[in-house]
């Protein structure tokens, strides 16, 4: 460093401590620097100024009112792709769906930029232009299930946007049936529980979801009071059921009208409620013969279905040893032999499995091994035997019978 | 070796696509993480929010801001120097605010129900309370005298302060003079104000202000100087920074009782012929020294409070009958388990963290059963207690938006059973095992429920706006809930709900007592149901109450010399309470007899009041009386860039190299500081250097997370002092992103990368003793850091946690990459001793690629403080640093470091200076540290040890300047056995 120039510097910098010093002397000049009623008894009441009177008309505020956001949200790009759509206009100028675009939490919605980006989608534009959807839109359950934070995420999801862009499922949603499912407070608690919203997530069950007979079973009252059970809403979360619903052979199962018949019968429904039932679906193998097509013809059958919803037999199926029976391979193809069908689809046999005393035989480990041997199941399969099982007389002694050989054991 | 043209053309080419793809990405990062902003703005204010859901309150907060303005300048001569920008915000569940002038006027608006336990804060509407309250620290630092005016005309605004440029400081006090005083200063006045603006409501009426100062004089506690409040008063006390507040409000009514309100005026008031420095003004308005009279202040404070206690011993005295603990600090909700005889309970204490704590009456032993994170400062959190099955809930985070956790105390284990569930005042039903809450959110207060597994919160019922709703109890039927509630008037009741008619939805109530303007607190079921317990301030001082639900009576139960708090009867028919003392919350027992006879206490608030008719005159008109519709100008989004504008211009020193160098620099900004950074432009007269290098230009500029920065032969103000230089001839381009991971504080996880290039550099960016082997190169880093570190009441630094960073780096030079990998990880332990902490600090790193080239290397060496300097004080704990040998001495191109060190107890200063320069504190910490370089080759690996100390001296100039002092030595010793030391001395500016 030259010598010119280290003066200069420290010219500079002595410059720049007295401007700052003087700075200093000037900001604190002349600071003296510091040398080193209703109560018992005589209760007396504080005495203070409160001159604090506040009329609610004085505060005038409305939670849930934001016309400069809402203004904001019509001005921008996504809202304006859908504004020009003549049925949208309708809707703009419905009352309840200008109060659903004043409700504060359904703002926060236009604030998530994966909802606007839904907007923008086309096909769920033509959702919004659908009139029966714009009715949901205006139905104030609905409204509290959109403004539901659970739900906003749901509806931020990708895949289940892709969902609503789904025309089936659109349809669906247009349903005046399935609305008003949509519009109860339980079943939107389902929507609400994110395992369920994991599964709305699933393609494969979206796919069922799209399926129209599937449709047709979601806008089944009876099966909507199923859909808001508690219980059943916990089998939906059960990650092992949720396979169980995304199984393409269950889903044809599920699209089965005379199955949906059945899982509409309340006595069915209330055996899916049963925990210990819902144990033996979110059983893999138990879920492989619920695939299997020749035993859901059996399940889509009127008479057995009346004994599925036999209370007793219900007990039976709800009994783990009986289900350890269900899950045995050997015998879900007993189960599935369509001779044995007919038997089961046969009254006088049913009252037989609907008997307690040879449900207990039934449960008996010993006799399920009987049941498993294939010769034994095709003495079973044989008419002149099933007949015989079919005659009352024959049905008491078999019960007899065989509980003796039970306790002989 | 000699690069092809066209191959050094496409490898430019090559790096300029991939700095196109870092800056797209970083503008998609940018673009995806942030909110969409609104503003609506009058001729006087432009009010910024995020939310849709909060808007319904803005055109009443425009409304209460006008309106406490209007009188603001008519009080105070006051006329703005620019719009005021306020952002109302709900990033905590309690509500707050929060005022700045410099470098423009700011408020920030918490808009949840404020946290009024204790009285602490009055209750009563909100937005026009804090306000009236802000709109005072506007005026305090906005107005401006003639030669303010003028020194703003000449920077072209108000002067930030810029630890870059310290200059700033001399600059800023001289258009900003009166934002340069103390705290105690800024919100005494301030709290004065919101009290006769608010028509009483506020502090200078408080009941807990009032009891603080008599419990002080009762315990014979010091009762700080105005120097030894800021230096040690708001940071070893239990009460912390609130300090502030209750001094000054407690001297600022202390000066208009004894001198009258116009002098108080006219020394807080700036006007042409005032004096700049607060300190001066008031000598010149009262005609002594603040010394003095603060003085004066505190012998008054003492005769007042003696003729107070005098008036409560006028009849029997309670007399609390002491658990076997000292003053626990903050106390929580609390529960008693007769069996084993303890108490459970969330405390806060100076020097300890904050915890659940178990408390066991027959031995006096408290036990510390688990941190509370982010407690609060009074009642540290809100506590619920299982019997059944010995479970303590709780939330934490409670100055954010609070979680719930539970602990277990059969297993001792803790876990957080749902995050932000927004909800405090819990309390337990053992009849059907749910918990119930009130939460705040979007500015309501709801009650809410839990059931088991406590994942869900159940909204039960949400009242109206300005209902207040809070510490509520469950009758031990399950049929009840009871609570306090308020209105907008802060008329206040004791109400009990039926359960069953609030899950139906129905939110009607009985009204049990009519507390009118004092809060019914804590008031909790007596084991048989027949009582409850609670305590108000209805007498002046706080007592125990309890209401007989058979007769439908309130009796007083205590006559407390300073204060009685949270009553808990138990099933033998005793009752605890905590009893105020100048220590903090002391658990006692206390009689159950009812009273006849309790005097009132008065309030040196009222005392004045009654002086002074003109404080009547004060009361704001309703705010009904602004017309928001006509006063609102324009509405619409907000855009930070669109925004941005400059705010101040002002000269500057700079160091280059060894030379001196003045210009320039320009702050801009938009009035959120979302966008905005600075310019400087500076010129070298000094002929020893070549003429292209006597130019210096920085840009720093940032949106959101965003950061760009860019220099031309880099100039610092710091390199005109000692050994470290970061000045560099040549030209740099740096953009720069980061992004949360994991934003659960104190726990909390970002992603940074960033992207650099450089042109002509002599000397590595990083290194000032390393020469570039080219000029032209390319940096890129992605990097991970955890955070997670705590610190105990009173501490200076964190004392506890852990915190480490993964950093992976690339740097392209001459044609060839040199990847670098390496990371840190910090952990440290609170020691029993008072703030003091043991840290172990490890780090280990790898580079890749010719170990000539400097690219491959980490360089090691020395303290790293400059004589004059701005970056972290303790800098010995950089993995790069290794005091004991010189700057960048050691290179390596693999490296692991251990670093042991131990901090003592800080020392605090109780008398040491004046407002203007003053002494904080004094810490030692003593360190040693290992660093074995060049692990995988045998012939050039080494090794070196150190031992060291460094002495930090924390001092404050005109009460915001804060610097650091500081001194340390080290010995550093290398395998070969050569021994070298080095002294540090270093002073921190800002």
């Amino acid at each position: 460093m030259s010598v010119q120039g280290r003066n200069l510097r420290y010219a500079v910098l002595i410059g720049a401590v007295v401007i700052a010093g003087a700075g200093i002397w000037f900001v604190s000049k002349s600071s003296a620097p510091p040398s080193t009623e209703k109560i018992q008894g005589a209760i007396g009441q504080r005495n203070v100024e409160r001159d604090t009177k506040v009329n609610d008309a004085d505060v005038a505020v409305t939670p849930g009112e934001a016309p400069v956001a809402v203004k904001e949200f019509l001005k921008s790009k996504e809202f304006r792709k859908i504004a020009d759509n003549q049925s949208f206009k309708g809707l703009m100028s419905n009352q309840s769906f200008k109060s659903l675009l004043s409700n504060q939490s359904f703002q926060g919605l236009l604030s998530n930029k994966s909802f606007m980006a839904l907007l923008s989608n086309q096909s769920f534009q033509g959702l919004l232009s659908n009139q029966s959807f714009q009715g949901l839109l205006s139905n104030q359950s609905f409204q509290s299930l959109l403004s539901n934070q659970s739900f906003q995420g749901l509806l931020s999801n990708r895949s289940f946007q892709g969902l609503l862009s789904n025309q089936s499922f659109q349809g669906l949603l247009s349903n005046q049936s399935f609305q008003g499912l949509l519009s109860n407070q339980s079943f939107q608690g389902l929507l609400s529980n994110r395992s369920f919203q994991s599964l709305l997530s699933n393609q494969s069950f979206q796919g069922l979801l799209s399926n129209q007979s599937f449709q047709g079973l979601l806008s089944n009252q009876s099966f909507q009071g199923l859909l808001s059970n508690q219980s059943f809403q916990g089998l939906m979360s059960n990650q092992s059921f949720k396979s169980l619903m995304s199984n393409q052979s269950f889903r044809s199962l599920a699209s089965n009208q005379s199955f949906q018949g059945l899982m509409s019968n309340q006595s069915f429904q209330s055996l899916l409620s049963n925990q210990s039932f819902q144990g033996l679906l979110s059983n893999q193998s138990f879920q492989g013969l619920l695939s299997n097509q020749s035993f859901q013809g059996l399940l889509s059958n009127q008479s057995f279905q009346g004994l599925l919803s036999n209370q007793s037999f219900q007990g039976l199926l709800s009994n783990q040893s009986f289900q350890g029976l269900l899950s045995n391979q050997s015998f879900q193809g007993l189960l599935s032999n369509q001779s044995f069908q007919g038997l089961l689809s046969n009254q006088s046999f049913q009252a037989l499995l609907s008997n307690q005393s040879f449900q207990g035989l039934l449960s008996n480990q010993s006799f399920q091994g009987l049941l498993s041997n294939q010769s034994f199941q095709s003495l079973l399969s044989n008419q002149s035997f099933q007949s015989l099982l079919s005659m009352q007389n024959g049905m008491s002694f078999m019960s007899n019978a065989m509980q003796a050989g039970s306790s002989a054991d | 070796m000699v690069q092809s043209r066209s191959g050094g053309f496409k490898r430019t080419a090559r790096a300029l696509v991939q700095l196109a793809v870092f800056l797209l990405l970083g503008r998609a990062i940018a673009k995806a993480a942030h909110p969409k902003l609104y503003i609506q703005e009058t001729k006087n204010v432009r009010v910024i929010y995020y939310s849709p859901a909060h808007e319904y309150l803005i055109p009443y907060l425009i409304r209460c801001f006008e309106n406490a303005l209007k009188l603001d300048r008519k009080i105070f001569h006051y006329t703005p120097s620019e719009k005021v920008t306020i952002l109302l915000e709900d990033f905590s569940d309690y509500g707050h605010g929060a005022a700045g002038t410099v470098p423009f006027n700011s408020i920030s608006i918490g808009l949840e129900p404020v946290d009024h336990i204790y009285e602490t804060v009055p209750i009563g509407e909100r937005m026009s309370w804090l306000l009236n309250h802000e709109t005072i620290h506007i005026v305090m630092g906005d107005n401006a005298s003639r030669s303010d005016r003028l020194a703003r005309k000449v920077f072209f605004g108000k002067v930030d302060l810029s630890a870059d440029d310290p200059v700033s400081m001399f600059y800023s006090s001289l258009t900003s003079p009166r934002h340069y005083a103390p705290r105690w200063f800024h919100e005494g006045i301030a709290a004065f104000m919101e009290t006769w603006l608010s028509g009483g409501l506020g502090r200078a009426l408080g009941g807990y202000d009032e009891m603080v100062f008599r419990a002080k004089v009762r315990d014979n506690d010091y009762i700080y100087s105005f120097v030894g409040l800021e230096s040690e008063g708001t940071a070893i006390d239990f009460m912390v920074g609130a300090n502030s507040y209750l001094y000054g409000t407690r001297f600022m009514t202390y000066l208009a009782d004894h001198y009258g309100l116009d002098k108080l005026l006219a020394w807080v008031t700036r006007t042409d012929s005032s004096r700049r420095y607060f300190s001066s003004q008031f000598s010149r308005v009262f005609g002594k020294s603040l010394k003095a009279v603060w003085d004066e202040w505190i012998a008054s404070e003492k005769a007042w409070q003696e003729a107070n206690l005098k008036l409560i011993r006028k009849y029997p005295v309670t007399k609390p009958r002491r658990l076997p603990f000292e003053s626990m600090g903050s106390v929580s909700r609390y529960f008693y388990d007769p069996e084993t005889k303890t108490i459970y309970a969330a405390v806060q204490h100076v020097g300890h963290m904050a915890g659940l704590a178990a408390m066991h009456t027959d031995t006096g032993r408290i036990e510390h059963l688990r941190d509370v994170q982010g407690p609060s400062l009074y009642y540290v959190t809100s506590v619920a207690y299982d019997p059944g099955h010995h479970r303590i809930y709780y939330a934490s985070d409670t100055k954010n938006w609070r979680d719930l956790n539970v602990y277990d105390l059969a297993t001792h284990h803790a876990t957080r059973l749902m995050k932000d569930t927004r909800t405090g005042d819990l309390v337990y039903d053992s009849t059907d095992q749910s918990l119930w809450g009130v939460r705040h959110n979007n500015g309501l207060c709801s009650l809410v429920r839990f059931q088991p597994p406590y994942a869900k919160v159940i909204p039960i019922f949400t009242f109206p706006y300005g209902i207040d709703v809070f510490d509520t109890d469950i009758s031990p039927d399950g049929r009840s809930l009871t609570a306090g509630i308020a209105n907008l008037s802060g008329e206040q009741k004791l109400v009990r709900f039926n359960i069953g008619h609030l899950l139906k939805g129905d939110g009607h109530y009985e009204v049990l007592h009519d507390f009118e303007y004092n809060s019914p607190e804590s008031f909790v079921y007596s084991p048989d149901g027949r009582y409850l317990y609670g305590n108000s301030y209805q007498t002046g001082a706080s007592n125990i109450f309890r209401y007989d639900f058979q007769t439908r009576k309130m009796e007083v139960l205590s006559n407390a010399e300073t204060g009685l708090f949270r009553p808990l009867p138990l099933a033998d028919g005793t009752l605890l309470a905590l009893e105020y003392t100048a220590k903090g919350f002391a658990p006692s027992f206390i009689p159950t007899t009812p009273l006849n006879d309790v005097s009132a206490i008065n309030y040196l608030g009222q005392d004045l009041f009654e002086k002074t008719p003109e404080l009547k005159t004060w009361k704001l008109p309703p705010s009904s009386t602004i017309n928001s519709g006509k006063v609102i100008t324009s509405s619409g989004s907000y855009s930070p860039l669109r925004r941005t504008r400059p705010i101040s211009i002002y000269p500057i020193v700079q160091g280059y190299k060894n030379t001196a160098a003045a210009g320039l620099r320009m702050d801009f900004s938009d009035g959120l500081h979302v966008s905005g950074g600075d310019v400087t432009a500076s010129y070298s007269p000094d002929t020893s250097l070549p003429p292209n290098q006597r130019f210096h230009f920085g840009l720093n500029a940032h949106l959101w997370n965003l950061k760009v920065s860019s220099y031309y032969n880099n100039a610092d103000f710091y390199d005109l002092f000692g050994p470290t230089k970061v000045s560099r001839k040549g030209s740099a381009l740096k953009i720069e992103d980061s992004k949360n991971l994991l934003f659960d504080t104190p726990r909390t996880l970002d992603l940074n990368w960033s992207v650099a290039g450089y042109s002509g550099l002599e000397a590595l960016p990083n290194y000032q003793n390393v020469a570039t082997p080219v000029s032209r190169f390319l940096t890129g880093q992605v990097g991970l850091k955890y955070s997670n570190l705590e610190q105990t009441l009173g501490a200076v630094e964190d004392d506890k946690g852990t915190q480490w960073q993964l950093i992976s780096g690339l740097s392209y030079a001459g044609g060839t990459g040199f990847p670098q990998i390496y990371g840190t990880y910090d952990r440290g332990f609170p020691l029993p001793i008072h703030s003091s902490s043991v840290w172990f600090r490890g780090s280990a790193g790898k580079a890749f690629g010719n170990p000539n080239n400097p690219f491959a290397n980490f360089f090691f060496g020395g303290f790293g403080n400059n004589w004059v300097d701005h970056g972290t004080i303790s800098r010995y704990r950089d993995y790069y640093s290794f005091p004991g040998v010189k700057l960048n001495q050691i290179g390596a191109t693999s490296f692991t470091k251990l670093l042991a060190e131990w901090n003592l107890p800080p020392v605090r200063f109780r008398r040491v200076g004046s407002t203007a320069l003053y002494v904080n504190w004094a810490r030692l910490s003593l360190f040693s540290s290992g660093l074995a370089t060049n692990l995988g080759r045998s012939s050039d690996r080494q090794g070196f040890g150190n031992v060291g100390a460094q002495l930090d001296f924390r001092t404050v100039l005109f009460t915001y300047f804060n610097s650091t002092f500081s001194t340390g030595y080290a010995l550093a010793r290398d395998n070969q056995g050569k021994v070298s030391g080095e002294y540090m001395i270093s002073l921190k500016i800002l």
